[in-house]
C-alpha cells in the first residue's frame, strides 16, 4: 500500500511549518510564482524541457551504484544515488534547470541566487549562461575569500558575484542580500533558491525539481533488486537532496527515511550545524521551520567543515517529517565524515563531498546494526574538498 | 482613547503625524528611555520602537548596523518594553508602537508578549515580515493592533483587502527595496500614497527612505504621516550627545510638517 504524498496547504504550511513570511513587497512577486509553476507544473511541454534538460545538459537518470565493497564492510547492500556524476558535480543542478526554464517562461531577464560554498552558485552560474540571462551571485565575503576557485567558476560563465557584507558574512548573510536585491528588484528579477528553504512555494517546487533522485532511485532499486530499501538515507544542509530522494520514498510507509545533519564539533559544543537536532522552531527567511537561535530568537551562526551543510536552518517539510516521524534526524561529526570521505575513497574509488560523507558516515556508524538494503544519496563528489581536506590532515 | 481613535483624531484635526523610528537599545539600551524624550521634545506624535534583530533582510545597512550595534550592546525586546513601560509612565502622552521582524516575538511567545506589551502601554505592533493571513502567528488576549503594509507594486484588489483587515493605520513602504535614506524618492510617490489612501480608507503613514525635511512638502499632503529611520540612526551615529542630536534632527521635520501649504 501507498501513501498519499505532502502537499503545503492553501498557507504555504506543511503541519505547522513553511508560510511565506515575507514583506509585501514580495506577496505579488510570490502568488506570480505560485501561478506560474502551477501551470508550468502541469504542462507537459515545460515537463519536456525539463526532462530533457536533465538528460542531456546533466545525465539524468543518474546510475544507481552497488558499493560492493562497502556493501560488504558495513554487512547490507549499500547503493549509492550517483548524483555526482550530475554536471558540475552535485544534484545542485537539477533545481537549477527547473528554475530557470521557469523563469525563462515568466519572461524575467536577471536571475538572482545565493550561494555558501558556491555549488549552488556555480549550478545557477551555469544555467543562467546555457539560457543567456543575465546572473547575480550574492556570496558572503569570508566564503569568497574560502571559495575562491567556485568565484573564479561563476564568473567565467558570465556571472556577476556580489560579496555579502553583512552579520556573519556566510550563506545566511548571502540569502539576506539576495531577498534584499530581489525586493528592490521584484518586477524583473527571478530568485533561484538553491535549497528546499524560503517561502511557500520554494520549499514545494525545489523539492518537486529534486524529487527525479527519489523516482528514478526508486525504479532502479525494483529493477535491480525487485524490492524496496529498508532504509533511505541522505545529508541534509537546508534539506533539497534529501527531500528530493524522502519525498517519492515516503509514499512507502516500510521505508526507514534518516537525514543526517553536520554536528560539525560535535551538538554539545557551539560549532554545529544540527538544526534539527538542537534548534527550536522559528521564522528565518520567509518560512517557519526549525532554527538553530538563542532564548531571544537571535538567528545563531553554523558551524560544518562541510561549507553545503553550513545553514542555521532547515526546510520546512524536513521540520514536518522531524514532527509526524515519518523521516528521523541524526547528525554526524566532521570528523566522522573526514572518515567516511576516506573510506569511500578507498573501498569504492569514490571521492565523496565532505556533505554526502555525512550521510556515508552514519552507514559507517551503523555498520552490522543494519537490518536491510540502504538506498544512499551521494549528492556529490569530492573533488571541492580535497583541498580543505589536505588542510584538515595538517591539522589546520 | 485607543490608539486608532488617537490616530484617527490627529488625522482629523489636520496635523500631519511625525513618527521617528528608533532602534531599542542604539547605541546602547542605557540611552533608549533619554532618546525616547528626546524625540517627544522634537516633536513626534508617536515613536517606533524597533526590535534588533539578527537577520534584518527588510533594512538596508544603516538600520542593519544600528541593530548590530544594539544587539552587541546586550539589547533585547524584554529590554525594549522595560524602557517603553519607564517612558509610558512618564509620557503616556506620546504612544510607543514596536516594530520588529517575527522571530524574536515568537521565541518570547505570544501571550508573554501580549501581557507584556499591554503593561508597557504598547499602542501597536509593526511587523515587517508578517503578512496579515499569519497575523494568527501572534494572536493573544491583550495584543496591541497590528499594522497593515503595502508597497508600490502592491495591487489595487490588494489594496482593498488591506483596507478591510484594518489597523489603526497602514504603513505605505515609500520604495521598492530595503529602508535606507534616500536623497531623492521617485516622483510616483505622491500618487501612490494617494492611491493607497484611497483604496484602503485607512490613515496612511508613509516610511522608507525618507531623509531631508525638503522632502516634505511633496510627500505630507498625499498621506497622514511620515516615518522615519534610517536617516535618525545615522545623525546618532558617532554623535557626542545622541539625546541632543536625536531632539535636533528631529524639529526641522516638525517644522516643515506644520508648515500650511
Ligand atoms: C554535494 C552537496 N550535497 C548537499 C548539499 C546540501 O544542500 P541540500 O541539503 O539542499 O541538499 C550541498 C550544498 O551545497 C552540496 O553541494
Amino acid at each position: 500500500m501507498t501513501r498519499p504524498l505532502t502537499q503545503p496547504d492553501d498557507r504555504g504550511f506543511f503541519g505547522a511549518f513553511g508560510g511565506r513570511f515575507v514583506p509585501e513587497t514580495l506577496k505579488p512577486a510570490l502568488d506570480e510564482l505560485s501561478v506560474a509553476y502551477a501551470v508550468a507544473k502541469d504542462d507537459p511541454s515545460f515537463q519536456a524541457e525539463f526532462a530533457e534538460a536533465l538528460a542531456t545538459y546533466s545525465c539524468h537518470p543518474t546510475p544507481l551504484y552497488h558499493a560492493e565493497r562497502l556493501s560488504e564492510h558495513v554487512g547490507v547492500p549499500v547503493y549509492l544515488k550517483r548524483e555526482d556524476l550530475n554536471h558540475l558535480g552535485a544534484h545542485k543542478v537539477n533545481n537549477a534547470l527547473g528554475q530557470i526554464i521557469l523563469a525563462r517562461r515568466m519572461g524575467k531577464k536577471r536571475i538572482i541566487a545565493e550561494t555558501g560554498a558556491g555549488q549552488h552558485g556555480v549550478a545557477t552560474a551555469a544555467v543562467a549562461a546555457r539560457f543567456g540571462l543575465e546572473c547575480m551571485v550574492h556570496m558572503g565575503e569570508e566564503d569568497i575569500r574560502r571559495q575562491k576557485l567556485n568565484v573564479r567558476r561563476m564568473e567565467l560563465m558570465g556571472a556577476t558575484v556580489k560579496p555579502a557584507l553583512s552579520g556573519s558574512r556566510t550563506l545566511k548573510d548571502a540569502t539576506n542580500e539576495a531577498i534584499r536585491d530581489w525586493v528592490a528588484n521584484v518586477e524583473t528579477t527571478f530568485y533561484l533558491i538553491g535549497s528546499v528553504v524560503g517561502p511557500h512555494p520554494y520549499p514545494s517546487m525545489v523539492r518537486d525539481f529534486q524529487s527525479c533522485i527519489g523516482r528514478e532511485a526508486l525504479a532502479q532499486m525494483q529493477e535491480r533488486t525487485g524490492g524496496l530499501p529498508t532504509y533511505g538515507v541522505a545529508c541534509v544542509g537546508g534539506g533539497s537532496n534529501a527531500m528530493g530522494l524522502f519525498h517519492p520514498l515516503s509514499a512507502h510507509p516500510e521505508i526507514e527515511l534518516i537525514g543526517i545533519e553536520a554536528a560539525g564539533e560535535g551538538v554539545d559544543t557551539e560549532r554545529h550545524a544540527a538544526t534539527l537536532t538542537k534548534g527550536f522552531p522559528g521564522v528565518l527567511h520567509g518560512a517557519m521551520s526549525y532554527l538553530l537561535q538563542d532564548a531571544e530568537g537571535q538567528v545563531t551562526e553554523a558551524h560544518s567543515i562541510s561549507a553545503g551543510l553550513d545553514y542555521p536552518g532547515i526546510g520546512p517539510e524536513h521540520a514536518h517529517f522531524h514532527t509526524t516521524g515519518r523521516a528521523r534526524y541524526e547528525s554526524a561529526t566532521d570528523a566522522e565524515a573526514i572518515n567516511a570521505f576516506e573510506t569511500l575513497s578507498c573501498l569504492e574509488g569514490i571521492i565523496p563531498a565532505f556533505e554526502s560523507s555525512h550521510a556515508l558516515a552514519w552507514v559507517l556508524r551503523n555498520a552490522g546494526k543494519l537490518k536491510g538494503p540502504v538506498l544512499l544519496c551521494l549528492s556529490g563528489r569530492g573533488d571541492k574538498d580535497m583541498e580543505e581536506y589536505l588542510l584538515h590532515k595538517e591539522g589546520k | 482613547m485607543n490608539f486608532t481613535e488617537f490616530i484617527a483624531q490627529r488625522v482629523a484635526s489636520g496635523r500631519k503625524l511625525l513618527v521617528p523610528y528608533l532602534c531599542a537599545g542604539y547605541p546602547t539600551p542605557d540611552h533608549t528611555v533619554s532618546l525616547l524624550h528626546a524625540l517627544a521634545d522634537g516633536g513626534a506624535d508617536f515613536i517606533e520602537l524597533g526590535i534588533p534583530f539578527s537577520d534584518p533582510l527588510a533594512d538596508g545597512p544603516v538600520l542593519q548596523a544600528a541593530s548590530l550595534v544594539a544587539l552587541r550592546a546586550g539589547s533585547t525586546l524584554e529590554k525594549a518594553l522595560e524602557a517603553a513601560a519607564t517612558f509610558h509612565a512618564q509620557r503616556p502622552e506620546v504612544p510607543v508602537a514596536l516594530m520588529g521582524y517575527t522571530n524574536p516575538f515568537l521565541a518570547m511567545g505570544a501571550e508573554p508578549l501580549a501581557r507584556k506589551a499591554e503593561a508597557a502601554g504598547i499602542a501597536a505592533l509593526l511587523v515587517p515580515d508578517l503578512l496579515p493571513e499569519l497575523w494568527d502567528h501572534l494572536a493573544a488576549p491583550g495584543m496591541p493592533p497590528l499594522v497593515p503594509f503595502a508597497a508600490p507594486n502592491t495591487p489595487e484588489a490588494r489594496l482593498k483587502e488591506l483596507g478591510s483587515i484594518g489597523g489603526p493605520f497602514l504603513y505605505a513602504v515609500a520604495v521598492l527595496g530595503v529602508t535606507g535614506a534616500r536623497e531623492n524618492l521617485s516622483d510616483s510617490v505622491p500618487a501612490f500614497l494617494a492611491r493607497t489612501k484611497a483604496k484602503t480608507g485607512l490613515p496612511v503613514l508613509a516610511g522608507f527612505g525618507i531623509s531631508r525635511p525638503e522632502q516634505v512638502p511633496d510627500l505630507a499632503p498625499a498621506c497622514d504621516g511620515l516615518i522615519i529611520g534610517s536617516a535618525l540612526a545615522k545623525a546618532l551615529d558617532g554623535a557626542a550627545d545622541p539625546v541632543q542630536a536625536a531632539k535636533d534632527f528631529l524639529i526641522p521635520f516638525r517644522v516643515a510638517m506644520d508648515k500650511k501649504p
